[in-house]
């Protein structure tokens, strides 16, 4: 039960084998004093790594990146955004997408939130939570793995 | 909160570089043109409140504020996960 979000004992992995530390100038939707994080990970845990507030240090995020992961999706930003956050090409570009792990009666359900992800400029370390611009083909809840109907590892 | 009446074609202007026209009126649908600079961004509020919902749902800490309103449901049935990320998922139960 390492991700049981009910657990308030619940703790971010304090070894970090890698490390991304990034600034995001709005915080997140909902937590706009979230400014200075770090990405860190675990690669016993992965795909799943930690988004870490460095300043309201109790406070973190699961998230993914979603490559290899989540089947057809592709992430339009706005113009807005490319904007803000200077992007120049899709290299520099990395897409967190934040992750919700429910434990229900049926077992562990977990989603993920594709139509507001993460998009940081690696090159400048600066992020930004964003609405895609093709956000109506995505769900903001999208069930990434449901315990309950896992049939024991087909392809459902 | 200030009130206007507008009618099909009138607009509002907010402060000197956004206007916000009323293209169309059809029932209970109001079609809105908005003129903005381009490093102004314009959301569907509904979705906002979905990604607050959702990250609100997803903080992990013990400084987790409480839930305020239910969710609305999502749009689209869920796709079934790969197989390659169902057995990393595994590799974690």
């Amino acid at each position: 039960m390492k991700y049981d979000t009910e657990n308030p004992a619940l703790e971010a992995p304090t070894l970090s084998l890698g490390s991304n530390e990034f600034y995001l100038p709005n915080g997140l939707v909902g937590f706009p004093e979230i400014n200075h994080v770090d990405v860190i990970y675990d690669e016993e845990e992965l795909p799943f790594m930690w988004l870490r507030s460095n300043t309201e240090m109790d406070l973190s995020f699961i998230v993914i990146q979603p490559n290899g992961i989540v089947d057809d999706y592709s992430v339009e930003l706005m113009q807005a955004d490319v904007d803000e956050l200077e992007i120049k090409n899709s290299e520099e570009v990395m897409v967190l997408n934040i992750v919700i792990i429910k434990n229900e009666s049926g077992g562990r359900k977990i989603f993920t939130n594709l139509v507001g992800p993460i998009i940081v400029n690696r090159r400048t370390g600066v992020g930004k939570q964003v609405i895609i611009q093709n956000y109506e083909d995505y769900s903001a809840r999208h069930l990434l793995y449901d315990e309950s109907a896992d049939d024991g590892g087909e392809e459902a | 909160m200030l009130v206007l009446t507008r009618k099909t074609d009138e607009a509002i202007v907010i402060g000197s570089d956004i206007e916000i026209i009323v293209t169309r009126v059809d029932g209970e649908n109001v079609k809105l043109g908005i003129k903005a600079p381009r490093e102004i961004t314009i959301y569907r509020k509904e979705v906002l409140d979905q990604i607050r919902e959702s990250n609100l749902e997803a903080a992990v800490g013990p400084k987790k504020p409480k839930k305020r309103e239910p969710k609305p449901a999502a749009k689209k049935a869920p796709k079934p996960i790969s197989k390659s990320a169902k057995n990393l998922l595994k590799k974690l139960a």
